[in-house]
């Protein structure tokens, strides 16, 4: 493995991160706020990369596709706010992960039947293609770097968001002490659609993007979901650094480790059909929330949970 | 509700559905319609995966959105085992395969057990939302792993072309086979209930409803729960076992998110913390999965094809509705609807 | 001598730059009952909660008899003899409260791994869950689902089910809390005869319980422990009377001189 390489997959693990941040943010967020834990998220994110390409496809602009997914998302996001999470906050975990499971078949399948089962294609725009030359010689796609700095600039957007803003603050302190802040007077409703439908949209951005470096199909936000929830466990609920962390984490470890894992392991266990290289750079990154586990069974920057009785 | 209360109650319709499993599959041999036999041993073999997960989930409290993993684990097993026996090659330091059902067994038993002590272990020591991301997390995990494992068949999955055998019985019979799952579900459920009454199901009951309660009396909430969690794994490997056989069939997706889900669902359709609840929500779910999925080519076919062939096809958009509507709106499940109607038409209460 | 069954040794406690604890030091001797008292914030409920294993303390040690359980957790110490009953019950409530006495009992006797025969069928358990019933008066109330039970009768079985554990030491977190006259004269009762089976750490805000049934009392204000002391020590006290009995000479418990203002009295001024 080259030097050339070996930066192309660092980037290429920090371009995962990014986008996994995105989603993880979201789901995060609207735990740490709400204490909902919302397994239809990766359908906001499918949502997200559906909207963009029929949009682009019928306008054929890609930036009004992207504009599309946050705001399909969004919409779909305060629609089930609206209707389903209002009731599922005071409900215990269990409530909550069967209804956002149903949540998951409806717009699965609702996806399906309206687009059917074959992957739609997004395709970035002239400007955002072809490789650009960074320092050292290292060709590396544009598009790609596009996005790392889209999911820079979001991670920033969002610290201020809610460092530096009043609503921020609401955020926060939301966060902290729930019911004090019903106490206080915060709007609490708008709050918590508010936070939500910010949490939609950043997903349904990340389905956008990375729907164009793979494909657009019912079932992609899932596996995205779970690796988000293997970012917060690592990063700890409730904390956008975590979050930021542990999806860069998580992002390098699994790219890295598919990139270098096959040729360090395989010749040393020989198999004509496996490689276990590569099934075992599958596994990482949840060997690595393992390991975390053990010594910050919390997560890197999280707290301890109350326990609800 | 008491302890005693919980067993009683929901136990008739419940055993009614139960043994009627029984009665189906007997009619359907005389009247020689296989195919109603397979639907029922289906049945059967899910609500052992839900009783399964049941324990850890109504009784234990334990949120486990990875149960696919003891279920594929087990189906695996047999799928290895079987495989090595059907070729002939050696599978483990010269150690043969077998085909031999209780021999399966057996094996998936212990490797789902392990796999749940593990598992466990990890999850159980951190607070409710980590548990049902982690148990998610590591079945996601196992399923890449199955994925990658080409020498079983990887994403494309295994065939074991002749059902395993039984010392004594002719397994390829179908209303066989459906006894032998039968059985093993029976004696699951008296397991259970015998658990649930036991001084270990009364402290675990407790445990999930408060801990530091248990903690005070001298008990570990931690112990109580993992040993239900490993049991529960156990359970629901075993059915992983008979499901791989039914289908002679085992790939990647035994180990899915969306084979945990589907398991949830049934036990929570059924009635979550009810005895009987997985058994009569895996018959629901299969009546509902055979129903709605046949629709379109028996009512809409020609002239409405078109729209409403969606209807038969999509129709885990109605089971999504219907879960969301029966969360939000009708907690206890089937089971637990009935006991409402029963009360309602019974007003003579016995408290 | 015999070491103390209970002994509290220069136990520090803080969040951030809050001290909630500060050097305390106390013990419980046998056959006695040690009441702690002291307004709201003092820190009681935290050292109840370190005494109890659920929280670590940063400095100090905790004894049980001769034995250091300051590391140790509350399963361990509940095991080497440690009683507790909660300050808000914490009582199993879709259990009935023979179901929640069994519980203790499976705690005691080490049941837990049983799993295959009816708890019901274990010999001698519902009998001693019945004895343990009868002297707390819940007899009646057995199959009740203690979700059901009144306010009282869940105090009671709290209480029993500390007693059926046959601890070494009780640490009882405000019995009296929430209850009316007439259920609180009867818990008084019920306490002085618990006092014959082990002694008791008594953390109380009901000034007549504490004055009718403390052998020693220790008050708490601000993270320290301002005086420590026999009865009537204590009520002669002048920082005690300043800083929580408040002013006046006469603190006698049961005197009704403000029949009107019977509630407060009977809390004692540390509640708003």
């Amino acid at each position: 493995m080259t030097t050339a390489l070996l930066a192309e997959q660092m980037l290429n693990g920090i371009q995962l991160g990014v986008m996994l941040f995105l989603v993880a943010a979201g789901l995060t967020l609207v735990f740490g706020v709400m204490g909902l834990i919302n397994l239809a998220h990766g359908s906001l994110y499918m949502i997200g990369a559906f909207a963009a390409a029929w949009t682009s496809a019928v306008s054929g602009s890609f930036m009004l596709g992207l504009l599309a997914s946050m705001l399909a998302a969004a919409v779909a996001g305060i629609v089930i706010e609206l209707l389903v999470m209002r009731r599922l906050y005071a409900r215990d975990h269990l409530e909550q992960v069967l209804a956002t499971f149903a949540l998951i078949l409806v717009f699965s399948e609702g996806t399906r039947w309206v687009f059917g089962d074959f992957p739609l294609y997004l395709d970035k725009p002239d400007w955002l293609s072809g490789p650009v030359m960074l320092p050292g010689g290292l060709q590396y796609p544009l598009y790609r770097l596009t996005l790392i700095g889209v999911g820079i600039a979001v991670a920033l957007g969002l610290y201020l968001l809610v460092e530096r803003t009043r609503t921020g603050m609401r955020i926060r302190a939301g966060q902290s002490d729930r019911d004090m802040v019903a106490v206080l007077g915060v709007d609490i409703d708008k709050l918590y659609t508010l936070v939500f439908a910010l949490g939609a949209a950043l997903a349904g951005l990340a389905g956008a993007l990375v729907g164009t470096l793979q494909s657009v199909q019912v079932g992609m936000g899932e596996p995205m979901l779970i690796l988000a929830f293997v970012v917060i466990v690592i990063g700890g609920i409730g904390s956008i650094k975590g979050a930021f962390a542990g999806a860069l984490l998580v992002g390098l470890t699994d790219t890295l480790g598919r990139a270098l894992l096959p040729g360090l392991i395989d010749p040393l266990i020989p198999s004509s059909s496996t490689s276990y290289g590569a099934t075992l750079a599958s596994m990482l990154v949840y060997i690595l929330m393992a390991m975390v586990l053990i010594v910050r069974p919390n997560g890197l920057f999280g707290r301890a949970l109350e326990q609800r009785r | 509700m008491t302890v005693a209360r919980r067993l009683a109650s929901g136990h008739l319709p419940g055993l009614t559905i139960f043994l009627s499993l029984a009665v189906v599959a007997l009619y359907a041999h005389f009247a020689e319609e296989p195919f109603i036999i397979t639907l029922a041993t289906r049945a059967a073999i899910l609500a052992l995966a839900g009783v399964g997960l049941n324990l850890a989930l109504g009784w234990g409290g334990l949120v486990s959105l990875g149960h696919a993993a003891f279920f594929g684990i087990g189906g695996y097993s047999m799928g290895v085992l079987a495989s090595h026996a059907q070729d002939g090659a050696p599978l483990l330091a010269g150690l043969p395969g077998s085909n031999q059902m209780p021999v399966i067994w057996l094996t998936a038993l212990i490797f789902s057990g392990l796999a749940a002590l593990v598992i466990g272990a990890f999850s159980l020591r951190t607070s409710g939302v980590y548990f049902i991301m982690i148990t998610l997390a590591f079945a996601q995990m196992l399923y890449q792993f199955a994925i990658g494992w080409r020498r079983y068949g990887g994403e494309d999955g295994l065939t074991i072309y002749v059902r395993n055998e039984f010392p004594g019985l002719d397994t390829l019979q179908p209303l066989t086979f459906f006894l032998i799952c039968f059985a093993l579900l029976g004696i699951a459920l008296a397991l259970c209930t015998r658990l649930r009454a036991s001084p270990f199901g009364l402290a675990l009951d407790a445990a999930r409803q408060s801990p530091a309660r248990v903690r005070a009396v001298g008990l570990d909430p931690y112990r109580l729960k993992l040993t239900a969690f490993v049991l529960s794994g156990m359970i629901t490997g075993l059915a992983g076992a008979l499901f791989a056989d039914l289908n002679r069939f085992v790939s990647p997706s035994m180990l899915s998110w969306q084979t945990s889900g589907e398991i949830m669902v049934f036990v929570i359709l059924g009635g979550v913390g009810r005895l009987f609840g997985p058994v009569v929500g895996a018959v629901g779910f299969v009546l509902l999965e055979h129903l709605l999925g046949g629709l379109p080519s028996r009512l809409f076919g020609g002239l409405f094809s078109g729209l409403f062939s969606g209807l038969g096809d999509h129709w885990h958009v109605w089971l999504g509705l219907l879960l969301l509507l029966i969360v939000l709106f009708a907690r206890g499940g089937l089971l637990g609807g009935i006991e409402r109607i029963s009360k309602r038409l019974s007003p003579r209460d016995s408290t | 001598m015999r070491p103390p069954a209970l002994s509290i040794d220069k136990v520090s406690r803080r969040f951030g730059s809050v001290v909630a604890c500060s050097e305390i030091s106390l013990d419980v001797q046998a056959g006695e009952i040690h009441a702690l008292i002291g307004p709201n914030g003092a820190g009681k409920s935290t050292l109840v909660a370190i005494v109890a294993g659920s929280l670590s303390l940063d400095s100090g040690r905790i004894m049980l008899g001769d034995e250091d359980v300051t590391h140790l957790d509350t399963i361990e110490r509940t095991r080497r003899g440690l009683g507790r009953s909660f300050q808000v019950s914490e009582v199993i409530p879709e259990a009935t409260a023979e179901e929640n006495l069994a519980l203790a009992l499976v705690g005691r006797h080490g049941l837990a791994r049983s799993l295959l025969v009816p708890w019901q069928r274990v010999s001698g358990l519902r009998i001693e869950t019945r004895e343990f019933a009868d002297q707390l008066g819940l007899t009646t109330r057995l199959q009740v689902p203690a979700s059901s039970l009144s306010h009282g009768e869940r105090r009671r079985l709290e209480l029993a089910m500390a007693l059926a554990l046959k601890p070494a030491v009780f640490l009882l977190d405000e019995p009296l809390a929430g209850m009316g006259a007439e259920a609180a004269d009867e818990m008084i009762g019920l306490l002085g005869e618990l006092k014959q089976r082990a002694p008791i750490l008594l953390v109380e805000h009901d000034m007549d319980a504490v004055f009718a049934l403390a052998d020693r009392l220790s008050v708490m204000v601000n993270g320290e422990l301002i005086a420590s002391g026999n009865v009537d020590e204590i009520r002669r006290n002048r920082q005690v009377r300043e800083s929580y009995l408040g002013e006046g000479p006469d603190l006698s418990g049961r005197a009704s001189n403000q029949p009107a203002d019977e509630d407060a009295r009977r809390q004692g001024p540390g509640v708003a």
